[in-house]
Order: C-alpha cells, then sequence, then structure tokens
C-alpha cells in the first residue's frame, strides 16, 4: 500500500509543480523560458526502459546498451543542423505534431496525415504498454508480493488498471487546458523537467548504494566479476551483438530523438527559443552519460549477488537496494523508476492525441455535421472533449496491449520496435525539409512501404510469440515462400531482428521515396511548401511569402469560423492585432488574402494543417492555384529581400552623392558669381581706355585746324590708351591660361639671382622717374632653382613694379632680398609706402582687387598683376603672401622650393 | 548568418567524427576483454570519448551564442 501511496503523492507534488508553472506563465514570469529546462525536459527520451530495461540489457548483452544513448549524442550534435530547422518551421506554420509536419510539408494532404498518425499510435501503443508493465512490476517488487498476470477478465484488482486510470486523469488536467495545441504547455514542460531530476537523482543514488555500499567501488565490482566465468561477455560487445547490430542501434535510437512524438512534443513543439538548443546541444549529452555511468556496475552486481536464484535483471536496480534492506532508498528507487514512465506516458499521451485528435476525429466530426456557422464556443468545447477521448483511449489501448501481448517481452525490445517505427518517418520529413523534389506520392509510398516491412518484420514474430499467428511463418514464411521469412529477410541472415527490420524498412522506404518523388508530378501546394520548407530561413523574413491564398472570403465567415473554434472574444483579439500589425482593415466585406492564411494558420494550430486547410476552404470560393503563379509568387517574395537589401545599399550611396552635388553646386555658384563679377570688371576696365581713345581721335578728326603739336600730344595719348587696353587684354588672356591649367611650365634651371638682377634693371626706368633707387640683399651664393624663367620675371616684375607705384618720389625706398632656409627659398620685396590693411591681405591677390574697391585712389594698372603672380607661384609650388601695416609699408614675400 | 553557419558546418563534421569513433573499425580497437586500471576497457574507452565530445560541445555553443531570435 505504501507504494500506491507514495506514487499519488508523488503525482500530487507533479501536479504542484505544474501549477506552478502555469501560474508563472500567466504572470509572464515563466520559469520553462531557459535552456537548462529545455535540456531537461528532452531527456523525457530516458524512460523507464532506461532505468530499468538498461542494466537489463547490459546483463545479457553488455555494453550494447550503449548505443541506445550514444546515438542520441550524435542527435545532440545535430541540433542545430537539423532540429533548429524544425523548430523554425513548425513555428511559422503553427505545426504541433509529426503527422502535421509530414502533411503540411506535402500540401497539407488528408491521408498521409492519417497514415502517419496510425503508425505512430501502431508503433508507440507498446512503448506506452511498456511503461505501465514497468510501474506494476516495481509495484510488486517493492511490495513483496508476487507479480501475477491479471487476466482481462478481473481487471478491476489489478493496480496496472488504476495506474492507467489515474493517470490519464492527470493527463487530461494538463493536456487539455488550452485549445490551441501550438500553444505551449509550460506546466507539462516544467513536470517533465521536474521528474527528469528525480529520475536522475535516484538511479544516481541505487547506483552509488550498490557500487560504494555493497561492493568497495568500481574497481572491486570490476575485479570480482572478471573472475566469475559467466560474466566474461559482459566487459565488452556480447557475442550476439556484432557491430551491424551496434550501428544499427546507434542510428534508430539517433532518429528516433528526432521523430518520436514525445521527442518531437517536447524539442520542437514546446520549444520557447531557438538559443535553448545551445544548452540543450551539450547537456542533454551529459544527462544520457551520467545516467549511464552505473548501469554496467548495477548489472555486474546483480548478476553476483542474485547469481543462481532467477531474479529477472530487468529489476535490478530496485532489487538490489531491498535486498540488502534498504526500504527507503528501495522506494527513492521507485519513486524514480515511477517519474521516468509517468514523465514518457504523459508526453507520449498529449502527442498522440493531438495527432489522433486532429487527423482522424476532427476529420470524421467535421464531416458528420456539415460546418455551419454555429452559437459560439460550441466547437471548441467539442475538440476539447475530441482530444480527451483520444487520450483515454490511447491509454486504454495501452493497457490492453500490457494484458495481451507484452507479456512475453523484455523492456528493451518493445522500445526497440517503437524506435523502429518512427524512423520510418525519416526519409520524409528530412527528405521534405532539404530536398524540394521531394512529393506527397513519394513520402507516401515510402512511409507505407517502411511500414508494411516494419510491420513484417517485428510485429508479425511478436504476434507469433503471443500465438496470435501460427509460428510456421517464422520458419517456413509467409505463405512457405522461404525469402519471406520475417527474421531474414530475402535471405539475409546474420543480423538481430531489430537491425535486420531497419536495415530493409529504411533501405526500401527511401529508396521508393526517391524513386516515386523523381517519377511525379507534384501539384502547386506541394511545390509551394517545398520551397517555403527548404528556404525557410529566407522566407521566414519575409512575410511576403504569406500571401499564396487565392480566393476570395468574406470577412464575417471567417470571423465565425474563428469564433466557433477560440470563442468569440480570443477571435476577436487575434484578429484585431493581426489586422493592426499588417494594416489591413477589418471594415471591409471581403477578406484580406494575407488574413485569408493567417486563420488557416491559427486554426492549424488548433486542429491540424490538413483540418484547418478544409475549413478554410469551405467559406473561400477558391481559385485553383496554378504552378507558374505559386512559383511567380515565390520568386517575388525572394525578389523583394534582395531589391530590399539593394535598395539599401543605394539609399546610403545616394545620400553620399547627393552630399557631393550639393558641394559641387555651392562651389558652382560661387564660381558663377566670380564670372559674373570678371566680366563685370573686364567689360568695365576695357571701356575706360576705349572711351578715351574714342573721345580724342573725335577730337582730332572734328578739329582739322588743330596745331600739329597738340594733334602730336592727342594721338600719343591714343597711343599709349591702346597700349594699356592690348596689355590688359593680354593680362586677362594670361590669366585665364593659368587658371584653366592650360599654361605649361617650360622648366629649365636658372639663376635666381641673374633673374632678379635683370627684373630690377627692367624696372629701372621707372624707378628713375620717381627717382628712387632699388636696394638689392642678395646673399653671395649662387641660387640654383628649377623654373621657368620668363613667368617667374613677370613675378619679380609686377612685385617690383606694384612697389614703384605706391611709394612716394624722391623718399621711397625699395629693397629686394633673398632669404634660404633649408626647404625653401624666400624673396622679398618691400617698400616703405603707405602700406595696405590687415583686412586686405588675402583680397589683393583676388583680381581686379582695385576695380572693386573703387574708394581706393586709383593707380595705375589692370588689376590682375597680383593674382596673375600669386598663379604662377603657386604653379611652381610655392606660396605668396603679404606683411604689412598701415603707414608703414609691406613687404610681399614669394617662396620657392629649395632643391 | 556566416558565423552560424560556420558552427553549424563545425557541428556536423563533430557529428561524423563521432560517429566514427565510436563504431567498427575504431570501435574494435577498444572492444576487448582487458581491465585497464580497474576498468574494462570497453567501458573505459566509451565513456571517456562520450565526455570529450561533450567538453568539445559545451565550448563551441558557448564560443558562439547566437542572437536571440524574434519569437512571434
Amino acid at each position: 500500500m505504501i507504494a500506491i501511496f507514495s506514487a499519488l503523492g508523488y503525482l500530487a507534488i507533479l501536479f504542484g509543480v505544474a501549477y506552478y508553472a502555469e501560474y508563472r506563465q500567466r504572470k509572464k514570469r515563466s520559469i520553462i523560458n531557459n535552456g537548462y529546462v529545455y535540456a531537461l525536459s528532452l531527456t523525457v527520451y530516458c524512460t523507464a526502459w532506461t532505468y530499468y530495461g538498461s542494466v537489463g540489457r547490459a546483463a545479457s548483452n553488455g555494453m550494447e546498451f550503449l548505443a541506445i544513448y550514444l546515438g542520441p549524442t550524435i542527435a545532440a550534435v545535430l541540433f542545430w543542423p537539423v532540429l533548429h530547422k524544425m523548430i523554425r518551421i513548425c513555428r511559422t506554420q503553427r505545426i504541433n505534431s509529426i503527422a502535421d509536419l509530414i502533411s503540411t510539408r506535402y500540401g497539407k494532404n488528408f491521408s498521409i496525415a492519417v497514415v502517419v498518425t496510425i503508425l505512430c499510435v501502431v508503433g508507440i501503443i507498446p512503448y506506452v504498454s511498456l511503461q505501465l508493465k514497468a510501474i506494476s512490476s516495481s509495484i510488486h517488487i517493492l511490495t513483496g508480493s508476487s507479480l501475477q498476470e491479471m487476466s482481462l477478465n478481473n481487471f478491476w484488482r489489478d493496480d496496472t488498471f488504476y495506474i492507467s486510470l489515474i493517470l490519464s486523469f492527470f493527463i487530461i488536467l494538463f493536456g487539455t487546458r488550452s485549445i490551441d495545441a501550438s500553444e505551449k504547455h509550460e506546466g507539462l514542460v516544467a513536470a517533465v523537467a521536474f521528474e527528469s531530476i528525480i529520475k536522475l537523482l535516484a538511479f544516481l543514488a541505487a547506483g552509488i548504494f550498490v557500487v560504494y555500499g555493497i561492493f568497495n567501488g568500481f574497481g572491486d565490482i570490476f575485479s570480482k566479476a572478471w573472475h566469475a566465468e559467466s560474466l566474461k561477455g559482459l566487459f565488452q560487445l556480447s557475442n550476439t551483438t556484432s557491430y551491424a547490430t551496434w550501428l544499427g542501434l546507434m542510428m534508430v535510437s539517433m532518429l528516433a530523438v528526432f521523430f518520436l512524438p514525445r521527442q518531437f512534443q517536447v524539442s520542437v513543439v514546446e520549444n520557447i527559443q531557438e538559443r535553448h538548443l545551445n544548452k540543450a546541444t551539450w547537456l542533454f549529452p551529459l544527462y544520457l552519460l551520467l545516467i549511464n555511468i552505473f548501469v554496467l556496475p548495477i548489472a555486474l552486481g546483480g548478476k553476483l549477488i542474485f547469481a543462481g536464484q532467477g531474479v529477472d535483471a530487468d529489476t535490478f536496480v530496485l532489487a538490489l537496494p531491498l535486498h540488502f534492506d534498504q526500504s527507503w532508498l528501495g522506494l527513492f528507487v521507485f519513486i524514480g523508476g515511477f517519474s521516468a514512465a509517468t514523465s514518457m506516458i504523459i508526453v507520449e499521451t498529449i502527442a498522440l492525441s493531438t495527432m489522433v485528435s486532429n487527423n482522424i476525429a476532427m476529420p470524421v466530426f467535421l464531416s458528420a455535421q456539415k460546418f455551419k456557422p454555429s452559437p459560439e464556443g460550441t466547437f471548441s468545447r467539442s475538440i476539447i472533449h475530441i482530444r480527451r477521448f483520444s487520450m483515454v483511449i490511447i491509454l486504454a489501448l495501452a493497457y490492453l496491449y500490457d494484458k495481451t501481448i507484452a507479456q512475453n517481452f523484455s523492456l528493451v525490445s518493445l522500445g526497440l520496435v517503437s524506435f523502429a517505427a518512427v524512423a520510418q518517418f525519416a526519409p520524409a520529413t528530412l527528405g521534405g525539409i532539404y530536398w524540394k523534389g521531394a512529393s506527397k506520392n513519394g513520402a507516401m509510398a515510402g512511409i507505407c512501404t517502411g511500414f508494411v516491412i516494419w510491420f513484417f518484420t517485428l510485429v508479425v514474430p511478436s504476434m507469433v510469440s503471443a500465438h496470435v499467428l501460427s509460428d510456421s511463418i517464422l520458419t517456413e514464411g509467409l505463405f512457405g515462400l522461404s525469402w519471406l521469412k520475417p527474421y531474414s529477410l530475402f535471405g539475409m541472415e546474420g543480423m538481430d531482428s531489430i537491425t535486420h527490420s531497419v536495415f530493409w524498412s529504411l533501405l526500401c522506404n527511401v529508396l521508393v521515396f526517391v524513386t516515386v518523388s523523381l517519377n511525379t508530378k507534384r501539384n502547386a501546394e506541394e511545390i509551394y511548401q517545398g520551397e517555403i520548407f527548404v528556404d525557410i530561413f529566407k522566407h521566414s523574413a519575409s512575410p511576403a511569402a504569406e500571401v499564396l491564398r487565392k480566393g476570395t472570403a468574406n470577412l464575417p465567415d471567417l470571423r465565425s469560423l474563428l469564433d466557433n473554434f477560440l470563442g468569440a472574444e480570443r477571435a476577436h483579439k487575434i484578429l484585431n492585432s493581426f489586422a493592426a500589425r499588417n494594416n489591413i482593415s477589418l471594415e471591409t466585406n471581403k477578406a484580406d488574402p494575407r488574413l485569408v492564411s493567417f486563420v488557416e494558420k491559427v486554426l492549424a494550430g488548433v486542429i491540424g494543417s490538413a483540418s484547418a486547410r478544409i475549413m478554410v476552404s469551405s467559406v473561400t470560393k477558391e481559385e485553383e492555384l496554378k504552378i507558374d503563379e505559386v512559383i511567380r509568387i515565390l520568386r517575388e517574395s525572394q525578389q523583394m529581400i534582395e531589391l530590399n537589401k539593394e535598395m539599401k545599399k543605394k539609399s546610403t550611396e545616394l545620400k553620399k552623392a547627393t552630399q557631393q552635388l550639393t558641394t559641387a553646386n555651392e562651389q558652382l555658384k560661387e564660381m558663377d558669381l566670380m564670372k559674373d563679377e570678371f566680366l563685370y570688371t573686364v567689360t568695365h576696365e576695357l571701356r575706360t581706355p576705349i572711351t578715351s581713345i574714342r573721345a580724342m581721335t573725335e577730337i582730332v578728326h572734328d578739329n582739322t585746324d588743330m596745331p600739329e603739336e597738340q594733334r602730336q600730344l592727342f594721338l600719343g595719348n591714343v597711343i599709349r590708351e591702346t597700349e594699356r587696353l592690348s596689355h590688359l587684354i593680354t593680362q586677362v588672356l594670361n590669366l585665364e591660361r593659368y587658371e584653366s591649367g592650360r599654361q605649361k611650365l617650360i622648366l629649365a634651371p636658372a639663376v635666381l639671382n641673374t633673374l632678379i638682377k635683370e627684373s630690377v634693371e627692367s624696372v629701372a626706368g621707372m624707378a628713375n622717374e620717381k627717382n628712387l633707387v632699388i636696394q638689392q640683399q642678395i646673399p653671395d651664393t649662387m641660387f640654383m632653382i628649377r623654373c621657368d624663367a620668363d613667368l617667374l620675371m613677370q613675378v619679380l616684375n609686377n612685385l617690383l613694379s606694384n612697389a614703384i607705384k605706391f611709394v612716394e618720389p624722391g623718399t621711397g625706398k625699395i629693397k629686394v632680398s633673398v632669404h634660404s632656409s633649408h626647404d625653401e627659398i624666400q624673396v622679398w620685396v618691400e617698400d616703405n609706402g603707405k602700406g595696405i590693411p590687415p583686412e586686405l591681405h588675402e583680397l589683393v591677390f583676388d583680381k581686379f582687387f582695385q576695380a572693386r574697391n573703387q574708394t581706393l585712389k586709383k593707380p595705375q594698372g589692370s588689376g590682375l598683376g597680383l593674382a596673375i603672380s600669386k598663379k604662377i607661384v603657386e604653379m611652381h609650388e610655392g606660396r605668396i603672401w603679404v606683411e604689412s601695416a598701415e603707414d608703414n609699408g609691406s613687404r610681399f614675400i614669394f617662396t620657392l622650393p629649395n632643391n | 548568418m556566416v558565423q552560424k553557419n560556420h558552427t553549424k558546418h563545425t557541428l556536423v563534421l563533430i557529428g561524423i567524427l563521432l560517429l566514427l569513433t565510436t563504431t567498427y573499425p575504431l570501435l574494435s580497437v577498444a572492444n576487448k576483454y582487458r581491465l585497464v586500471a580497474g576498468f574494462p576497457v570497453l567501458y573505459l574507452y566509451l565513456f571517456s570519448v562520450w565526455l570529450v565530445f561533450i567538453i568539445i560541445l559545451y565550448r563551441i555553443t558557448r564560443r558562439k551564442p547566437t542572437p536571440p531570435k524574434r519569437d512571434e
């Protein structure tokens, strides 16, 4: 009795954990939203089979049991490469079971969902019944009563019956709280994680007790077993385990981690964040390692202690503590095994019931009462009832199986049959998410072929042992055909039954799947789903890809559809938030296509994608989708993404270009203004001499009787003005040449001293006129420079003649001097004229500076001299500037590079 | 994305290595009837290989934390 009560107490604690988790979920402070809980929930993989059966397997086949945990380790390595993709697909498509995943991939096809569901139920029921068997046998060991197999006729005296009853009650409470099956069951996950901790601790406690309590550590156990002749085989792979078997077990258990309904439930459907895979990748294998460390020592210890007593090795974990009167430890170990079994039953039943209700019961139900918008809530209640009913059916089937067939098998062999069954989904699923060419017919044919071979090679023999079929099938083959023996199909020998079955079924499954896929035409929906699934990481980033539904629906129809399945309040909330997110108006009568596919997805979360498709179709006037249209839509959404990326790049480029344009434009405007000014001043400058030439020639022309002397004076003036005019024009042309860069320098070596001397000589006439002496202060060094001598002479002439112009006759002093440093030569031209105010120091080098400052007393000259000089100096890579204070003379300095 | 794909490729490689080290023919090296340091050699071999790979996995998945995804 104590066993029953502690089991009930344990269930109550479990209930509390789950309840607390859901309470936290409602408060938006989830306790399961972390990688550790996620990894722990994955260890629902370790069931009563691991807990009790591994030891049993180790006691007969040595290290073979470990393959069943090394396979999942490889699967864990592939979490990021494979499981991540499945999670993303299921999240975006609101998929909530493995059957749904396969049917959605292959065009939301109904029949394929049904086949997968049936295969799951047939394949998994034995596995669930195995857990029931483990619970009831562990109760018997704990209580010491002999295990009497109750026949079905007096089930009310059977513990297993009541356990199943209590469990179904528990599962119904937790599995059907929410109508939306794609919604997270946080309470469930928390409970499973809790159970994972309990079973690990209990098993480790048993292991430590055996190794350190009964024996003196690992070394002691191993060395004692070493001397026992009968245990020799357990130290390595036993004779019955070939390397092929080892590999086969690893493969099949690896696939089981992805495709067992309960694994799919916790790893894909209940996944909250994809990054939790990071922790699961190493934590899940670590858990498996820990729970397996003591398996072999316990098996050896049990064999040593119970030698010849006929104790079932499957029960060693529990029997050893009890044998040494550790009843409390025994109770703890029992609870650990109980938790391993219950966590599996709970999750598996929920996963299976979702499949059964969505893919088998719902369609029957929906076709039985032709869908009509009916008063709110009726459907949602019916769905929950259907799901509850499926749970009870599944547990009842498991119970029945336990009572009829399961009695004849050990724990592990039953579990492996299930593994082999779900492995049949691997080709269709993996092919479906990595190969666009996979077709519905291929998947269907592949799964069916695999199913038939699995059934024939594993289930038929078990029926023979249960005396349902005659054993002539085993010995002589089906219909007496010797190549149709279940354990050596086509005459292949030398493998154990599981590896044999997996080899043939998967081989044929894959071959048929690929061959049929390559030779069948796919319809539009299949092509579309194939694109979405294979390129999910591209498509889940673009909402445009969701618009596929072509067809018109009335918004009120869609609304009432959702109302019926979700209840008016929730339907209203969901629709509004989606409409707001996507800027869709809910006022119109005709529904937006995006809204139609959204409604379908939401419904898929509740009733499965195939049923959802039918429901939505019933209210839409759908146009047949053409294949080229599907491809067009997909390509467009793909192009949109790329276009978007390009646009972003272009826009930054554009911004840069705009900025450059703006600055260029400003420069242009400035230059335009300068040009205007230039033209204005040039014409102005030209007009002055022309006016005076004209005036004087007119005078000469009109006064024929003018005295000869006067005439000469006038004509002399005309000549001077003409010269000035031509000088001005030359200057303008020169300046233009320099500025446009058309003037090329003719560089030649020259001696600066000579240039200065020549220049001073050339202006000597002007200086003499004003009675000035030009002082030269040039060092004796010869300054050799490379320059265009003519142009440099122009600069010197300009500066000197300017100086002459601006000093007072008689008292003016002008000095030319040369100063050199290691990298440049400076030429100074100083005068003691009236000087230049500091604010004009830069302006004097502008074109027509004088002209624009008419207020200054106008001296002679074009006003271009300094501008030209500046240009020439700059062409020689030098600088020119002026230092001056008002009324204190000025000093013009230009530099030339010293080379 | 490139970084993430790199991690995925590394993981696939590790999976292949794990498969190689734990199956025939490499497994036959350890599949002997012998005790090493008091442990059966196959037991010792498999558990140490296993542990080494778990440590490698731990380091790889820790080194490059994947940025959190937008959950819809």
